[in-house]
């Protein structure tokens, strides 16, 4: 669990990734949004992202 | 009861409740296709024709293209039901997913159904009206007839899935000699289903012999030499296996997906290599190889709509995985579970504010406003959003009178030959065409466009007044109403 979360803090978030944050909190019922929408949820995101772009066969 | 069909309702009322749940409003809006098929079924509900005047068509005209008209005469049922609205429209792709639910989870078990209930790529596609949802669940029925030896009822459902969407037109002929081949012991058997399947095709394969019919498979299909076109199949071919496009990013289409979830769930990659490593049927694999040839066969590069039934091979083999870790860590299975469905929450949340334009929800509203001024000039320009008409014909129920009269006995004598289409309509006090300012602005009449159609010059240098904007639901402005000076 320690070193996921290390992991997710390696992705720096650009002034519009948190922009987007804030639009986007606005779409869920206010008691969930920040539970849905935070740091942690974006970067786990881009990680994903990350990682499974280097499994594309098609890419070759 | 029974413990398997206790979890098989379970399953089933799962999947049904993350299909059926606001489901008109989420995806908000309508999009041109889902609103050609709903007026279709209103249309033949009241006329017998479809909205172009086609008495009983095996193909309806989809504006520049032709689509299959089976999804509409089986929403005529709801639509004559309940009326012609969002719901009903969707209602049967809805019925065909959570049935696909069911089904699954007989052939293959409680967990290849749940694995369908949850999976992102299943619930989008029955939660709009797509015809592809409804031949995906028909051809699957059909396969599951097939091995339980119900040959006759399987090639009927085989020949229907042709007739309900153009991707299963294509592979069905191929999957039944795939099983010519595959049983050759038992071909005396085959004999009739096959007879059953050429006869009910018959129809179909008559009117597809017109090249209009087929112009959009012309326009997807991409060009080159054979070499550059073999090299692009193989690329698109496997494209549709890569773990990046089934696992982590959506559907590159925002019209035919969720924001952030692919296909499947991230985690499902690891249940998927162990459902590889187990024993399966090899027919499991054929489906998924043969199902991705619509796919491939087109220039888009990662189109989930035409290759659903791989999904759901792919899908039972996650389901073995998935049981397979299931019955050794319980706990934390479920726990993924849940949190999956929570990424799938957060995901309807974006789809319904974020999508909403993309839905075309700004011409639900404009829909309202034009059916409120009846006796004015209103002139919407069709730039950005090429067939409005069908969407204002959709909300505000125009009688299919209005859309048929616009076409001659000559030109539906020749239905299956038309592939030109124009955007552009005249009806009743509506003109949808780009505007012409020298005409428009000095009439009375109220003047419909988006900020690039209407820029702030012109509306100062015709003297415009601004009545509304249209927001979309994220509260975007999409749509200006302005009112001429006369």
């Amino acid at each position: 669990m320690k070193f996921l979360l290390s992991l997710l803090l390696i992705w720096e978030l650009t002034p519009l990734d948190l922009h987007r944050i804030n639009t986007r909190r606005n779409y869920y019922p206010p008691p969930l949004a920040r539970f849905f929408q935070n740091k942690f949820t974006v970067r786990f995101t881009l990680m994903r992202n990350a990682i499974f772009s280097y499994i594309r066969p098609d890419a070759f | 009861m029974p413990s398997k069909i206790k979890q098989l309702i379970a399953v089933f009322l799962l999947g049904l409740l993350l299909r059926v749940w606001d489901l008109s409003g989420n995806p908000a809006g309508v999009y041109v296709d889902e609103a050609h098929l709903g007026y279709t079924a209103y249309s033949l509900l009241h006329t017998g024709k479809d909205s172009y005047g086609k008495s009983w068509p095996i193909m309806t005209k989809l504006f520049g293209s032709y689509s299959s008209a089976l999804y509409s005469y089986l929403t005529v049922l709801p639509v004559g039901l309940m009326g012609l609205n969002i719901f009903t429209t969707r209602l049967l792709s809805a019925v065909s997913g959570s049935l696909l639910v069911l089904i699954a989870g007989i052939a293959f078990g409680p967990f290849t159904g749940l694995v369908i209930a949850v999976s992102p790529v299943f619930i989008f596609f029955s939660r709009a009206a797509f015809e592809a949802n409804l031949a995906l669940t028909l051809l699957i029925i059909s396969l599951v007839l097939f091995f339980r030896s119900r040959l006759s009822l399987s090639a009927l459902f085989l020949s229907l899935s042709a007739y309900a969407y153009h991707a299963e037109k294509l592979i069905a002929p191929i999957i039944l000699i795939f099983f010519w081949g595959f049983y050759r012991s038992a071909r005396k058997q085959l004999l009739v289903p096959v007879l059953i399947f050429v006869i009910t095709q018959l129809p179909l394969w008559m009117v597809s012999l017109n090249p209009a019919v087929n112009q959009r498979f012309y326009e997807l299909s991409y060009s080159g030499s054979l070499p550059e076109k073999t090299l692009t199949f193989i690329n698109n071919y496997l494209g549709y296996l890569s773990p990046d496009n089934l696992f982590s990013r959506p559907d590159p289409d925002v019209q035919r997906s969720f924001p952030e979830i692919s296909v499947f769930y991230w985690w499902m990659i690891i249940p998927a290599i162990m459902g590889l490593a187990s024993k399966k049927p090899k027919l499991i694999f054929l489906t998924i190889f043969l199902s991705i040839i619509p796919g491939a066969v087109t220039r888009d590069y990662f189109s989930t709509i035409r290759v659903l039934p791989a999904f759901v091979g792919m899908a039972v083999l996650i389901s073995y995985g998935l049981k397979s870790l299931f019955i050794r860590w319980p706990v934390p299975v479920v726990i993924i579970i849940i949190f999956s469905l929570l990424g799938l929450y957060s995901n309807l949340c974006l789809l319904k504010f974020e999508r909403s334009s993309v839905w075309g929800y700004q011409y639900r509203q404009l829909a309202e406003f034009v059916g409120s001024h009846p006796d004015e000039n209103v002139i919407i320009d069709n730039s950005r959003q090429k067939p409005l008409y069908i969407l204002l014909a959709f909300y505000n129920r125009w009688p299919p009178s209005l859309l048929q009269s616009r076409y001659s006995a000559s030109w539906l004598a020749d239905y299956y030959s038309h592939p030109e289409f124009s955007s552009d309509a005249d009806i009743r006090n509506i003109s949808i065409r780009p505007i012409d300012w020298k005409k428009d602005a000095t009439r009375s009449a109220f003047l419909i466009g988006d900020k690039l159609a209407i820029s702030p010059d012109q509306i100062s240098e015709h003297h415009l007044r601004l009545v509304t904007w249209v927001a979309d639901l994220a509260g975007d402005p999409r749509l200006q109403i302005l009112q001429t000076g006369y």
